[in-house]
């Protein structure tokens, strides 16, 4: 049952969208921004041999500031890539599909310490995590919180076996991944945990006899230790940035606190979430000693996406995705609970026959659906960028004028060189004008609030400026404040000043590619502006004298 | 030495089937794309996550059925080989390396826990297939 459930899992979640292939020429069913930042993220560790730092080009060009990002996803991702030889876009988001699975899975596996009968006829309803608009968390890049939540319910079901032997062991390795892969849930599985001690110590009736207690000490110690070896280090660099730059959110307002994630409510959850509400009253009347692990952690996981009142905002929205996952125990508790009305005992074949039957409801409607395409990139625009990351000098800044796949800042990191994206308002107002500007407003386009620079293993200080300063200086500021942004010089930028210019020839706005082409029109009249790569969407000029004056000769 | 033949025999055998079901699942999803790349994809996944987590499953006292092992261990494989080689690359050693030597340290060490556990260990409820249906 389980084969067949991953099987139709990945035909459906990966499978449809990448049409059935692994390797593609370019990031493929890539949707959003994040996508592409984690993409590149994790190709620069692969070419780097490792992750520590973060790629110069995607923080202004700076050589050694410290990767604030957790560095799970990036260590996995460069790692597979490496051993398959397939790209590292494909296998990041194939990672990300995966851990999607393993959560589901792992879910399943927690289920089944209450009875395998409920965990059969849940398993199949998690497929729901493929409908309206759930399927973006593997589309848009959210991968750091799916491989979050993976490790999360492998974390609870390690709790769920915490009297055998050997596995607090494994239980710190895998809070400590945690810890290295989204902190959020770090948080959230220490709160469980701590909860779970104080519920064993008060449970606990054997305390009198001391053997009791060391091995009690003994347990949580072996967690605390391998979880402070293993995440020392990444917590001290959270610490230093994305706990000072972003921290406790505070965010209380309805739209603002979900933080980008796509509408999630409780009524999204349809007729399965009215299932698993009388599962809900029926766990508490059946009153089931057995039941009552998997119970507290499909609760409990389930309450997180009500943290939203506590101000965590999208770190609290963000698992309110996954509650067809975390409520399915309650979904097949009930079920199996009304079988029991009408059935003494219940044969185990009847629930895996319910499996089935749900399975082949339920994957008919996800069917079709998932059949995304391309996404939001394309051969032309995705070879151009490989091919400036080949030919241009990596002190070379590159300008791109208009561009459907390059309007935001993540997929331009993919050529490796530092990149500034037109601001789209001001374009249009340019286009407005009906005249060829002296000069344009770019933004650079880089991804991080921190730019954290080792001065020892255990000693840091800041840079100071968005980007780096060309003549050379680091100044480097002993505690953290945020960065001085690029001067409006460097981001209204003169047409002529600029060295490497970026043009689609195409746009889904066809003004927008129009305009593109008639400053690459005047421009390309100076003898000393020249075409350097061509392709059917993309042309790229180089400026062999920047400062030379360009537009009014030609105009 | 027995004892280990025992372990490998019990074990490969389960890691054998898994093997072929991941590879199946996955060319049941990329039907269009090459057997070879399928078999690599399958394989190193094998070999950086399933197979080392699987042994460091080892470590704990129950005897889990191997569907649990297989999945869990997967998780933990990567929990694992993410912690560890994240540490050694702050310490310098490359992906080139970590991808050899983070498999070997897990396996190694979920070997040495299995080999020195005596008796073995107790059949979980779970094993018996005798939970509540």
């Amino acid at each position: 049952m389980l084969a067949v459930f991953a099987a139709a899992f990945l035909y459906l979640a990966l499978g449809e969208p990448w049409e059935h292939t692994i390797k593609h020429a370019h990031p493929y069913s890539y949707l959003a921004s994040d996508a592409y930042l984690h993409q590149a993220m994790a190709q620069y560790a692969k070419d780097s041999g490792r992750v520590k730092f973060a790629a110069p080009y995607s923080i202004g060009g700076y050589e050694e500031s410290m990767d604030m990002h957790p560095p799970m996803l990036s260590q996995i991702s460069a790692s597979l890539s490496l051993m398959t030889g397939i790209e590292v876009y494909d296998i990041t988001m194939f990672s990300a599909a995966s851990a999607l699975l393993l959560a589901m899975l792992a879910a399943y596996f927690i289920w089944r310490r209450g009875s395998k009968a409920i965990a059969l006829i849940a398993l199949p309803t998690m497929l729901f995590m493929l409908t309206g608009r759930l399927p973006a968390l593997t589309y848009w890049g959210y991968w750091l919180l799916l491989h979050g939540v993976m490790l999360l319910l492998a974390f609870f079901w390690a709790l769920t076996h915490w009297e055998k032997k050997g596995m607090p062991f494994v239980a710190g390795v895998l809070l400590s991944a945690i810890a290295l892969t989204h902190q959020p849930e770090m948080v959230f599985a220490g709160v469980f945990f701590a909860g779970f001690l104080v519920l064993k110590i008060w449970g606990e009736k054997s305390w009198k006899e001391r053997k009791a207690a060391i091995v009690m000490v003994k347990k949580i110690a072996a967690v605390g230790i391998i979880f402070g070896i293993l995440s020392f280090y990444s917590l001290l660099i959270f610490s230093k940035t994305y706990l000072l730059s972003e921290g406790y959110r505070n965010a209380w307002d309805p739209e603002e606190l979900r933080g980008g994630y796509p509408v999630f409510n409780l009524g999204d959850l349809g007729l399965f979430g009215i299932i698993a509400i009388l599962g809900v009253a029926g766990f508490f009347l059946m009153k089931k000693e057995k039941l009552w692990k998997p119970a507290s952690v499909s609760l409990y996981c389930f309450i997180l996406g009500f943290s939203i009142f506590f101000g965590l905002g999208k770190r609290g929205y963000a698992h309110r995705l996954f509650w067809f996952i975390y409520l399915s125990f309650f979904f097949g508790l009930a079920v199996y609970a009304a079988l029991r009305i009408f059935l003494k005992n219940i044969h185990g074949a009847i629930p895996f026959g319910i499996a089935i039957f749900l399975m082949v409801l339920i994957v008919p409607k996800i069917y079709g659906n998932t059949k995304i395409g391309p996404g939001s990139m394309n051969p032309y625009d995705w070879e151009a960028l490989q091919w400036i990351g080949r030919n241009i000098p990596p002190e070379g800044y590159v300008y791109y004028f208009y561009s459907d796949a390059l309007s935001h800042n993540a997929p331009i990191y993919s050529s490796k060189r530092i990149g500034f994206n037109i601001r789209l308002q001001e374009y249009i107002q340019a286009i407005q004008s009906g005249n060829i500007q002296e000069k344009y407003t770019f933004g650079l386009a880089d991804g991080y609030t921190v730019y954290l620079h080792p001065l020892s293993p255990f000693s840091f200080c800041y840079y100071a400026h968005e980007l780096k300063p060309r003549n050379g200086s680091l100044e480097c500021l002993p505690t953290y404040q945020r960065y001085i942004k690029v001067s409006k010089e460097d981001e209204v930028k003169n047409l002529c000043d600029i060295s490497y210019y970026y043009f689609d020839k195409q746009a889904s706005q066809p003004v927008l590619a129009q305009y593109n082409m008639a400053i690459r029109e005047v421009l390309l009249k100076n003898g000393w502006i020249k075409e350097i790569y061509s392709n059917p969407l993309v042309s790229i000029l180089q400026n062999e004298k920047p400062g030379d004056d360009c537009v009014a000769q030609s105009a | 030495m027995h004892k280990a033949l025992e372990l490998g025999k019990e074990h490969g055998k389960a890691l054998g089937i898994s093997f072929i079901l991941i590879f199946a699942i996955i060319f049941i999803a990329f039907s269009k794309e090459s057997i070879g790349v399928v078999l690599r994809l399958a394989g190193s996944m094998f070999w950086l996550y399933v197979v080392p987590g699987y042994f460091l499953l080892g470590i704990v006292s129950e005897k889990f059925d191997h569907a649990e092992r297989i999945v869990l261990g997967t998780i933990v494989g990567i929990g694992a080989y993410g912690a560890l080689g994240y540490n050694l690359g702050l310490l310098g050693v490359k992906f080139s390396l970590q991808r050899w030597i983070v498999p070997i340290i897990e396996i190694g060490a979920g070997i040495i826990f299995m080999l020195k556990r005596s008796p073995p260990a107790e059949e979980s409820p779970a094993t018996q297939g005798k939970e509540e249906q």
